[in-house]
């Protein structure tokens, strides 16, 4: 476990940085306490892999910590974050290392995953099935909208970033974000309309 | 969907949905849904799939080691903060130095095996020895060459 405990006191965005800058280690503890999940969220909504998503988050806080020195403040701490975890993100679904490890995958992964759950108190045989049942289809219908899309809904859907942080983060127009936004959701509402239908039955 | 009509219109409903419009447009709107099942239904389906969207992802949270997260980052950044330390302790584990080190073990241990002094057992038994003018011979039975001959001449 970590020793070092996080002070929240230091969560002032100005006054952590320039405590980062300084290489203040329990100014780095809140930092990697205050943003892992949020990066993780990001991550995983784009790759899709939990392991790997934790790669990347590690990745990310290593190279904030090397590059904290060149982080301009007139932009947010966050923005800066969310724009190295999309980046890195985008790189590792462009290395052959990952499309080969993806296309040697053992095939029965997602069945071991299911029956180890089989076990637990909340085991519903029903339930259970229809939620790994959808989240196999959200994953596939994610992966079916390209990377660029996916990286625009993850970031509006997951931490309800206004348009104009995720044009800040993506580099893009506001325009773009809104139209990629509407190209995703129409793609994930075809993609899953029985899943749709069957959830607002209810 | 009616088409044509401006209002009618899915990147509309979606912007509305996230809050992204102006408050003339969020009026009009409003009005619209009213009377449009269909983009009643849009919306609706929006609602669902980032509901059902972050539901899974928390799942996900659930499952994944944040404080093994925590503590490889930590042990990076001090290893990164030591850097005589990670240097040495990469030169020592380098290929660099590993496989001349061990070259070198290897050839060290190699001489000295070969130099080392062979220690030759007492013969175990003598077969035979003959004794004569010009010259002796005598037969001895040794454990690793079997048997030795030796010819030799005893000066008087």
């Amino acid at each position: 476990m970590v020793s070092n405990k996080a002070e929240p006191d230091l969560w002032n965005e100005e006054k952590l940085v320039a405590l980062l800058k300084e290489g203040h280690e329990g100014a780095f503890c809140v930092l990697v306490r205050e943003y892992e999940k949020k990066l993780f969220h990001v991550a995983y909504g784009i790759i899709s892999d939990r392991e790997e998503s934790l790669e990347i988050v590690q990745e990310v806080f290593l190279k904030v910590h090397r590059n904290i020195n060149t982080f301009g403040e007139k932009s947010r701490l966050s923005t800066w974050l969310y724009r190295i975890t999309v980046r890195e993100c985008f790189n590792l679904l462009r290395s052959w290392k990952r499309r080969f490890r993806r296309y040697h995958q053992p095939l029965e992964t997602d069945e071991s995953d299911y029956l180890s759950e089989l076990g637990t108190d909340d085991f519903a045989p029903d339930t259970l099935y229809q939620e790994k049942e959808f989240e196999k289809a959200f994953r596939e219908a994610l992966k079916g909208l390209g990377k660029n899309a996916r990286a625009v809904f993850v970031l509006k859907e997951v931490e309800g970033l206004s348009y104009d942080e995720i044009a800040r983060i993506l580099k893009i127009k506001r325009g773009t974000v809104s139209s990629r936004l509407c190209y995703a959701r129409k793609n994930l509402r075809k993609s899953l309309e029985k899943y749709l239908d069957k959830d607002q039955s209810k | 969907m009616k088409k044509g009509h401006h209002e009618c219109d899915a990147e509309l409903i979606g912007r509305y949905f996230d809050g992204e419009i102006s408050q003339e447009e969020y009026d009009s709107i409003s009005r619209h849904l009213k009377d449009c099942p269909s983009c009643q239904k849009i919306l609706q389906d929006n609602q669902a799939i980032s509901t059902l969207f972050r539901d899974s992802l928390e799942r996900e949270v659930s499952q994944a080691s944040f404080a093994a997260l925590e503590t490889r980052v930590l042990d990076r950044i001090r290893e990164k903060e030591n850097p005589w330390r990670e240097r040495l302790t990469k030169l020592l584990f380098s290929n660099k130095l590993l496989i001349p080190a061990t070259a070198v073990a290897a050839l060290i241990l190699f001489f000295a095996i070969q130099r080392a002094p062979t220690t030759v057992p007492d013969p175990s038994a003598i077969i035979e020895a003959f004794s004569g003018e010009v010259s002796s011979v005598i037969i001895i039975e040794t454990p690793k060459s079997r048997q030795t001959i030796i010819w030799y001449k005893e000066s008087s």
